[in-house]
């Protein structure tokens, strides 16, 4: 693992919200071809610290570093443009467009032309199973093929890495074996991830490493069989979890 | 390759006729002045509606100050005609340019904040225009006529100065306006721009996390709208031949061209043609026939087609054919489940 390329890194990183620290010092950082867990309460900051990595929000202080540079407080568009792509927590299709105009809106980013931006949409939902629903207008769509063509979206911006924020929350146990296995066949076409799951079966079996945050903390870090042995992390957070499952 | 059948549409038939009438219709003998009058001003509503629709539609931004443009748009290139001798056909495309770079300026002011506050400077910047205009006797030491504004004055037949005994050089340049401003828009709505400011007006953050940069489009997005706003607003004032600021930098038509765009279908290709078509002529008809006796009833009988169109077709007149399209489809469903069964039964 150690000869691995850093191609994400956090520095310090701290976001407040008047009084509220949502993340606090988060130094993280992230391997090229690597899924990487976060994992933590409700509230711990995970989202938050994901719109800042994805430029939906400027942390008050501290750096991000993509590839060696740093992209601290650029805004999302550009972030996109350099190759993060993510997912929402919250699904948020463009209602008024079918799933097709949906990714294209993401393919436009790197095809100019309209034919080509829809052939590769086409292409990119007919790979993630959703080639059925290509003419259904985002709005008539449910949540599981929702969740699907929000990867499909953020595949087609064409990025290096992707940062998946609780696809499979509201999914049955069905789902959530494809979406898993959806997972691993991204990070075998290449694709670096981060991952939001409060699923710990999904988290374990799948991540490379995993980030345990609290209150806005990092609290532990390390493989999957590190972090679930950890007494802080059994103690803030699987122990509540592991009764769930 | 061109398809023939797709081009045999009923759609396109019917434009295609509408459009040879439209041309056909100066020649006909019977044809009257009011009749090319009315037209000329249909047509020009339907560019004006189309042009609104890109920022409006598109783009999500209500303006209610749009005439603006239209305002600007004449009196630039009117005080160039008169104080620089520069022909209308090359001044209309400065006066876009400034209002393009007046809207440009608007735009990024008001688009940095999420909310209706375009919409609320749109009609500030109107106002600001008409009262400025209204009480200034001049700009850069140019006489702009205040109140009383400015009159084009008669120096013979030009097509260079773009003037013409006759309406009907008038008729065919709105015509060939309105027919590049609707194809203008059938563009922007098939293209990258197009798919952008969709997605734009669906979900802000979405669009912005997929690599569409926000103000870039919607800057776009207006400052093409403002800019054919004041291309129609230079031909119109010399249609006109005087311009003055309470009817050029006027809110009734900047209120009248947003309705059109809303009635017919904000954010569709047709919406704003059919919206203007219909009531351009009803308004003028309303005008004529009630205008004397009864001054305000044409503006209650417009009112309630308004509230009328908006309570049982909040998405415009052109949604109609998706809701007629939806019943046959629903009717030919149910005429399959009833074979089905009937067959069952057998």
């Amino acid at each position: 693992m150690s000869e691995q390329k850093e191609i994400l890194r956090t520095e310090h990183l701290t976001i407040k919200f008047g009084g509220l620290v949502a993340n606090n010092d988060v130094n993280i950082h992230l391997n090229e071809g690597e899924i990487l867990g976060l994992i933590g309460t409700n509230g711990a900051g995970k989202t938050t610290l994901f719109n800042m990595l994805a430029g939906a929000l400027k942390p008050t202080s501290g750096k991000i570093y993509y590839r060696g540079q740093d992209i601290t407080g650029k805004p999302a568009d550009k972030i996109c443009k350099m190759g993060i792509g993510r997912t929402y927590q919250v699904v948020q299709p463009f209602t008024s467009l079918t799933v097709e105009e949906n990714v294209m809106v993401g393919c436009l980013n790197r095809h100019r032309n309209i034919e080509r931006a829809r052939k590769r949409a086409d292409e990119i939902l007919e790979e993630l199973g959703l080639g059925k629903h290509i003419h259904t207008k985002g709005a008539n769509l449910g949540l599981p093929q929702l969740k699907r063509m929000e990867i499909a979206r953020a595949l087609a911006t064409e990025p290096d890495i992707i940062l998946l924020d609780e696809v499979m929350a509201g999914l049955n146990p069905t789902e959530c074996e494809e979406a898993m296995e959806l997972v691993l066949n991204l990070r075998k076409k290449g694709y670096t991830i981060i991952m939001i799951e409060h699923i710990m079966k999904a988290v374990m079996n799948v991540s490379d490493r995993i980030y345990v945050l609290n209150q806005g903390v990092v609290i532990a870090e390390g493989t999957p069989q590190e972090v679930s042995t950890n007494q802080e992390v059994i103690d803030s957070y699987l122990g509540g979890a592991k009764k769930k499952c | 390759m061109i398809d023939k059948k797709k081009l045999l549409t009923p759609k396109n038939i019917l434009v295609t006729v509408v459009l040879l009438i439209l041309a056909l219709l100066p020649i006909f003998p019977t044809t009257g002045a009011y009749a090319i009058q009315l037209t000329c001003l249909t047509m020009l509503f339907i560019y004006w509606a189309s042009a609104y629709n890109i920022i409006g539609g598109f783009a999500g931004h209500t303006s209610l100050g749009h005439a603006c443009y239209v305002g600007i748009g004449a009196y630039v290139a009117v005080m160039l005609y008169l104080y620089g001798g520069i022909s209308p056909w090359i001044g209309m495309f400065i006066a876009g340019i400034v209002a393009a770079v007046i809207a440009g300026i608007i735009g990024y002011v008001t688009f940095h904040m999420r909310g209706s506050y375009y919409t609320l400077s749109s009609v500030a910047l109107l106002n600001c225009f008409r009262i400025a205009m209204a009480a200034s006797k001049e700009i850069f030491g140019f006489k702009t006529g205040g109140a009383v504004g400015l009159k084009i004055s008669w120096m013979g037949e030009s097509v260079s100065g773009m003037q013409f005994v006759s309406k009907v050089p008038f008729y065919y340049i709105f015509l060939v306006f309105m027919i590049l401003c609707v194809l203008l828009c059938w563009y922007i709505k098939n293209s990258k721009m197009g798919y952008y400011l969709a997605a734009i007006t669906t979900n802000q953050d979405a669009a912005s996390s997929l690599g569409v940069n926000i103000m870039q489009y919607k800057l776009m997005a207006l400052c093409s709208s403002a800019f054919l706003m004041a291309l129609g607003g230079a031909v119109y004032a010399f249609f006109l031949t005087s311009i003055d600021p309470l009817s050029m930098f006027n809110y009734d038509t900047s209120a009248r061209i947003m309705l059109m765009t809303v009635v017919g279908g904000l954010g569709t290709l047709w919406g704003p043609v059919l919206g203007a078509a219909l009531l351009v002529p009803l308004n003028e008809w309303m005008r004529a026939s009630f205008g004397a006796r009864l001054s305000g009833l044409s503006f209650v009988i417009y009112g309630i087609i308004l509230m009328l169109v908006v309570m049982f077709l909040p998405k415009g007149l052109v949604s109609l054919k998706d809701k007629y399209e939806k019943r046959r489809y629903e009717k030919q469903q149910a005429k399959e489940v009833a074979v089905k069964e009937a067959s069952v039964h057998e």
